[in-house]
């Protein structure tokens, strides 16, 4: 975002995605129809715009939809970009027309998806081929993976294909920019992550030192490390509710596709010619057209740093959003203004050539000004108070008030009986006020929060209520919940509730695992013949502490300046924030472990122990958070000794002179926008260079979605 | 030109330049390569030293045809008849080497080999860089150089002074006795040349000694591969002419494993190629029983980097050792390659091992789709059920494809009794058509979960929706089919999710009868009641369903505003003391919008809540009242803010400003 990235050239990742992107339209010669998966096409928005594709023979442009026609156009050849659901073979097959069908799959063909496309008798008329589209750059400092739900297929299903297309990635990124010098993380995915990272190389060697072309790993020169924060170390952060704008808008509005849909009022239906909207009639498929009738009310907004307003508010504290829109619309105006100034030809000329973009940025402020009212509403609800109130107690103090769980018990009760009329529910809203996902995430918090403290009775008057409210077949979800230590884990009873029923067989060797916490290097890591691998688990093997999240809270100092916070929230700190600010006063767990492992001087500085530079010590000085923490400490030292000849003569790190300037910090299972914000500003303020990689995007609802989402 | 054949013999030289024809007639014809233009001609039957040939051999003629053409360097082009072999020119001149025996021709990028039975001839233009030392006479700096190592060599002074001489072109003089020493067959003129080289670079540090290093590398290895024991004669052009992997190939084919190692490992080349051919024939060879010869692998090849053991496994699947197959199948370090091969030799087990440690799902599928079709099932089962990822991807894979049986099959073998009443459960959210099977797939639940105490409260759950169920049926038949169903707000029916209206989408499959009750949550259930207005019925069920008291009053309040009974609210309000206190009522009645009920109810509120919700219904004075009473002085401002009436704000501000 900011212009410090030198040296890290995302946008050649870019480019090159581009090339292929367009060398994949061309695969099908002729004018050709486009089909996209829903989800790719933000990704193709940024690739590529409607003027480019026509000039490569497409015609139209459809999103793919359950039963859609796309055949009754004059072209033969359709091209369809989509992910290998099985879901879009049932939903897709066509009979009987004789058209040309080109499949494109991303990020690669699956052995299931073509069973299901031979099991359907349709493969032979099919051209299928992949399109390895792995981490495209949203931003110039993030990359994302698409694939969604990836938190759940790790932690529930044992899928772990996220986590070979992160590394597939991850290896893409090594042989652009060097290696990371140093392997680090917590989880127990991340563990799974770098053992693949390290096996990769070795069957890249081996596959390419068979032709003489070889020349080897490089160190990176860019990238001091790499950083795999594990979504299974911390479940409290997505539950939570974000409080930045972009945060907000995502809590509130669901962003997908890098735009949200909002409402508009009638008066700004006369200025709808504006940069959002228009990348909407280009990139956006005409898709029916009832869509099309609704056009006129619902407007996409499309966010992005392309957007100079977007991008100066997206990462503040919503409290501040407000004061800033209207500095903002001051300075617009007195720009206005400066019309009746001009004095020469001169100055007209230049007025009226910056008036086009005066416009546009007058619209976006329109749209952002219309999409920040909805949020006041929100936040000013009684709801969002009440809710909040109870976040910011368990967070602080670790337990709610008596009143405060009796509410709880009232939304639950209430939880599924109507609220406010459908009709009257906003316009491209997303959340449902106190729904089952509102109500969840404050139940999964409280019961994260006082882990083993949880009485049986109260557990079971939530459980029952629960279950009353919202139906029997969530036994389910609570099942689900409960496994990944959510839902309910008391001390007493847990031979009565099966805490095995996870881990069966696997006691012994977790213990092998957890104090497996020695320096390895790189080529020594892999322990052949471990056939068994663990399944991953989102609870501490070995805590130390009963309340292991109050003695996280305060060895990690989660709440800094509880008592000063007030009078720090100055002018000052509305311009550069604090990375407090951006959950209330709450510092996420895994902002704070990356601290740990970035060396960053802040942490050690809290502990009155000042290093001078910033060092890479590892775990070193952490140990007892990380013991507890969930999931497996990783720290690996990547050489460019292993594997390749002739480059041993290149020096190790540690006697490198360069300085590297960023660090790449890989989230397994998703990330918050919250979270994002506050690694841009720990960049900003710490001067370092955080680059963020991440599976997914995610917030507490659709976290709680892949809960109670049923497998098909 | 071509009209002159036919041609017996066509040869092209190395550069591709040129093209020597040997017409029927005896005349041999040196064309260009695109056949445009005529370089010489010549009869070789014809030269005075075939002429003599052809004394000594009576079969000589001149109409004879030779045996074979072939291009010596770009130069010259060699014939044989047999015993002679002829050298002819560019300009027709030529020399005559004789054999005992038939000379067959074999053409080099730099010269010919002559083969006959008992000998092997290397016959090449001289190099101009052996021509410019060693020529008689010669005056080229690179021969001064030479001699003045000669005189070095003799401890003459005059060594210092030759070299002095040709200071201006030392360098060249250098570079010409590298390459003359390149060129040259003798290891010991070799040597000398090498020294004279190193000789003259003392005299010029500046030199960039990597030619120098570069060519002793390289003859190190021409000399000990033109050695007898392993006989590759040829010259430094020859050798330069292909990488060094494929002279590597030549020496694998000999069975030279060892030299090709050391020759790798000189050239700083990898070799793992040369580990895997030497593995490979040693298994072919070998007698030993399959450990041992393992061992013997092992010892040798575990510290090889990136050596593929693909092949090597696959020699030893064709040499029938499966054990030692597998083993040495475990030790490839790419899973794609491996885990296909295992398959293929029945390895069930250890390729799922395999393809779950690799990380890659593709790899885990192939093995289960490949093992599922080649086992029966309860071997499958058993093989899917030692690895809980892939018992995990199996039951994805199998909900994917909507392999139900399948599925229950395994989780009913696999005593999972919770995946089982899952499945039971979510074929009732989304498929069971009628109450019948609804019903049915819960007591099936119930069933699996009965089995093991830790579900206790899951199965009590069901138990209760069982209960629930006949409780709502018994409803249906209760209440007239005239009065519609009621909608419900539910929790957004989003797709895919299991927050879904059990009770609509039972609907949509029936047609005619209309459920009003089944399927809904008990919450939903007692709602509806409330709004149907059998009271009786609704604390019936509170009592049945043990609905406690405080969620019981919530619903009915909420219930009772939507049905806009306040009559009977009151009446619950009034009875006993609720115990949700006054203000839920207030609040409720506040959300529908009945501001005089709701004040009905705040009268009876704490005295803090009273404030705000009499602000919040814009009763103004009695807030202004009320918070007076508590000292709200914030809410005090803000309602003289707010207020139109004059009085009332000079009021509170008078009050504020004594507090």
């Amino acid at each position: 975002m900011e212009a410090d990235t030198e040296g890290i050239d995302f946008l050649e990742l870019k480019e090159d995605l581009k090339q292929d992107f367009l060398k994949i339209v061309d695969s099908v010669r002729g004018v050709k129809i486009l089909v996209v998966d829903e989800c790719l096409l933000g990704v193709i928005d940024q690739l590529s715009d409607f003027a480019t594709l026509q000039e490569h023979g497409v015609q139209k442009l459809y999103k793919l939809e359950k039963e859609n026609n796309y055949s009754n156009s004059e072209t033969q050849n359709v091209l369809y970009i989509i992910r290998p659901l099985l879901s879009h073979v049932r939903e897709n097959i066509e009979n009987g027309k004789s058209l040309s069908y080109n499949v494109k799959l991303v990020p690669r063909r699956t052995i299931l998806f073509e069973k299901a496309l031979e099991d359907m008798g349709v493969l032979g008329e099919l051209v299928i081929d992949d399109f390895p589209l792995l981490f495209v750059p949203i931003e110039s400092d993030l990359l994302v993976l698409n694939s969604e739900n990836s938190f759940k297929e790790m932690y529930i299903d044992g899928d772990y294909s996220s986590i070979f297309y992160s590394s597939q990635g991850l290896m893409d990124i090594q042989s652009k920019f060097g290696l990371f010098p140093r392997i680090l993380g917590k989880g127990d995915c991340a563990q799974i992550l770098s053992e693949n990272l390290i096996r990769m190389r070795k069957e890249i060697s081996a596959v390419d030192s068979s032709s003489s072309l070889w020349t080897g790993w490089v160190l990176s020169t860019v990238f001091d490390s790499l950083i795999i924060i594990d979504r299974g170390v911390d479940l409290i952060t997505p539950l939570l509710t974000q409080l930045t704008y972009h945060g907000l808008l995502d809590e509130y509005f669901n962003i997908t596709n890098e735009s949200i849909e909002i409402a508009v009022e009638s008066e700004s239906k006369t200025t709808n010619n504006f940069a959002g909207s228009s990348s909407e009639n280009n990139i956006n498929p005409t898709t029916s057209e009832t869509s099309r009738a609704l056009s006129k009310k619902k407007k996409r907004l499309k966010l992005d740093d392309r957007d100079a307003i977007f991008a100066q508010i997206k990462g503040k504290s919503f409290m501040h959003v407000g004061k800033l829109l209207s500095q903002i619309s001051k300075d617009l105006q007195v720009q206005y203004e400066s019309r009746h100034n001009a004095k020469s030809v001169n100055e007209v000329k230049k007025f009226v050539k910056g008036l086009g973009k005066l416009q546009t940025e007058q619209s976006l402020l329109q749209s952002h000004i219309s999409a920040t009212s909805s949020l006041i509403k929100f936040t000013q609800s009684e709801e969002f108070g009440k809710n909040l109130d109870i976040e910011q107690n368990l967070m602080s103090v670790g337990d709610i008030t008596k009143s405060q769980l009796l509410y709880l018990e009232q939304i639950i009760s209430l939880g599924n009986l109507w609220y406010e009329d459908s009709s009257i529910v906003e316009m491209g809203k997303y959340r449902i006020d106190n729904g089952l996902a509102v109500i969840l995430r404050l139940v999964c918090l409280y019961f994260l929060v006082k882990g083993d403290n949880i009485k049986k009775k109260n557990y079971e008057n939530i459980y029952n209520l629960l279950i009353s409210s919202f139906g029997f077949q969530h036994i389910i979800t609570f099942q689900r919940l409960y496994s990944l230590g959510m839902f309910g884990s008391f001390k007493q009873d847990s031979s009565l509730f099966g805490s095995s029923y996870f881990f069966k067989k696997s006691s012994a060797t977790s213990k092998r695992r957890a104090s497996d916490l020695v320096l390895k290097e790189g080529s020594e890591t892999q322990s052949e013949g471990n056939g068994d691998l663990l399944l991953p688990s989102t609870k501490p093997r070995n805590p130390s502490h009963s309340d292991t999240f109050g003695f996280i809270r305060r060895d990690l100092n989660l709440n800094p300046k509880t008592d000063n916070y007030e009078a720090e929230s100055s002018a000052k700190t509305v311009v550069n924030g604090e990375i407090s600010d951006i959950y209330g006063g709450y510092v996420p767990i895994s902002l704070r472990l990356v601290q740990c492992l970035s060396g960053d001087n802040f942490m050690f500085d809290n502990r009155g122990r000042n290093t001078g530079s910033r060092t890479l010590t590892g775990w070193k000085g952490w140990e007892d958070a990380a013991q507890n923490i969930a999931g497996q400490n990783v720290d690996v030292k990547q050489s460019v000794l292993y594997g390749a000849f002739g480059s041993s003569n290149i020096p190790d790190s540690s006697t490198t002179a360069f300085k590297q300037q960023a660090t790449l910090v890989m989230f397994l299972g998703g990330i918050t926008y919250s979270e994002i914000a506050a690694l841009r500003l720990l960049s900003r303020t710490h001067n370092h260079k955080y680059i963020i990689a991440t599976t997914d995007i995610i917030n507490g609802t659709s976290f709680i979605n892949q809960m109670t989402a049923v497998d098909k | 030109m071509l009209q002159d054949g036919p041609f017996s013999h066509i040869s092209i030289s190395p550069s591709g330049k040129l093209v020597a024809l040997m017409q029927k007639s005896g005349k041999l014809q040196v064309i260009s390569s695109d056949f445009q233009k005529l370089y010489s001609e010549t009869y070789p039957t014809s030269l005075p030293s075939f002429e003599k040939s052809s004394v000594l051999n009576p079969n000589y003629n001149r109409k004879m045809l030779p045996l074979d053409v072939a291009w010596c360097g770009n130069d010259s082009v060699a014939v044989s008849y047999g015993t002679s072999v002829f050298l002819i020119g560019p300009f027709g001149g030529s020399i005559k080497f004789d054999f005992d025996s038939n000379a067959m021709l074999v053409s080099e990028v730099d010269g010919v080999r002559i083969l006959n039975s008992q000998v092997h001839d290397f016959i090449q233009k001289v190099p101009d860089s052996l021509i410019q030392v060693f020529q008689i006479g010669s005056t080229s700096s690179a021969a001064l150089l030479y001699d003045a190592y000669e005189h070095l060599r003799n401890e003459s002074s005059k060594a210092d002074e030759i070299v002095r001489s040709i200071k201006k072109s030392l360098g060249n003089a250098i570079d010409t006795c590298i390459d003359a020493a390149g060129s040259e067959f003798s290891e010991s003129l070799q040597q000398y040349l090498l020294r004279a080289a190193s000789f003259g670079k003392t005299f010029l540090p500046e030199h960039n000694p990597t030619k120098f290093v570069e060519m002793c590398t390289n003859l190190r290895i021409l000399n000990t591969v033109r050695g007898t024991s392993i006989g590759l004669a040829i010259s430094l052009e020859e050798y330069l002419a292909l990488p060094p992997e494929s002279w590597i190939q030549r020496l694998l084919n000999r069975n030279m494993y060892f030299l090709a190692l050391k020759i790798c490992e000189h050239l700083s080349i990898p070799s793992a190629e040369v580990y895997s051919q030497w593995a490979i024939s040693k298994i072919q060879q070998s007698r030993k029983d399959e450990d041992s010869l393992y061992e013997i692998l092992l010892n040798k090849l575990s510290d090889v980097p990136s050596l593929s053991f693909i092949e090597i496994a696959e020699a030893a699947r064709s040499c029938a050792k499966p054990k030692l197959t597998t083993r040495l199948l475990q030790l490839e370090p790419i899973a794609a390659n491996k885990v296909p091969l295992l398959l293929s030799i029945g390895q069930y087990n250890l390729s799922l091992d395999e393809a779950i440690k690799s990380g890659n799902v593709e790899l885990v599928y192939l093995v289960i789709l490949t093992s599922y079709s080649e086992l029966s099932l309860g071997e499958f089962f058993r093989l899917i059920s030692s690895n809980k990822v892939a018992s995990l991807l199996f039951s994805k894979y199998c909900k994917q494809q909507g392999k139900y049986d399948l599925l229950k099959n395994y989780y009913f073998q696999e005593d999972e009794f919770f995946k089982s009443s899952e499945l039971a459960i979510t074929a009732n959210v989304f498929e069971s058509e009628s109450m019948e099977k609804f019903k049915s797939n819960i007591e099936s639940a119930i069933e699996s979960l009965g089995k093991e105490a830790r579900y206790n409260i899951q199965a009590k759950v069901l138990n209760q929706e069982l209960k629930l169920l006949n409780f709502q049926i018994k409803l249906e038949d209760e209440i007239k089919d005239s009065v519609p169903r009621l909608e419900i707000f539910n929790d957004q029916n989003r797709e895919g999710l299991l927050n879904r209206n059990i009770n609509e989408r039972l609907n949509k499959t029936q047609q005619g009868k209309v459920y009003k009750f089944v399927g809904s949550t008990l919450n939903q259930t007692l709602c509806s009641l409330i709004l149907y207005g059998l009271y009786a019925k609704a604390s019936l069920m509170k009592t049945e369903f043990q609905i406690p008291e405080r969620a019981y009053y919530l619903i009915k309040i909420r219930s009772l505003v939507k049905r806009r009974d306040f009559v009977e609210l009151e009446k619950l309000g009034r009875t006993k003391k609720p115990p949700v206190g006054y203000e839920v009522f207030a609040s409720e009645c506040i959300r529908a919008g009945q501001f005089q009920e709701a004040s009905k109810y705040i009268a009876l509120c704490d005295e803090h809540e009273k404030p705000e919700l009499y602000f919040e219904i814009g009763f103004l004075h009695e807030a202004a009242e009320c918070a007076l009473a508590v000292k709200n002085v914030e809410l005090l401002k803000k309602i003289g803010r707010e207020t139109n009436d004059p009085t009332l704000r000079a009021d509170i501000e008078s009050r504020v400003s004594a507090i």
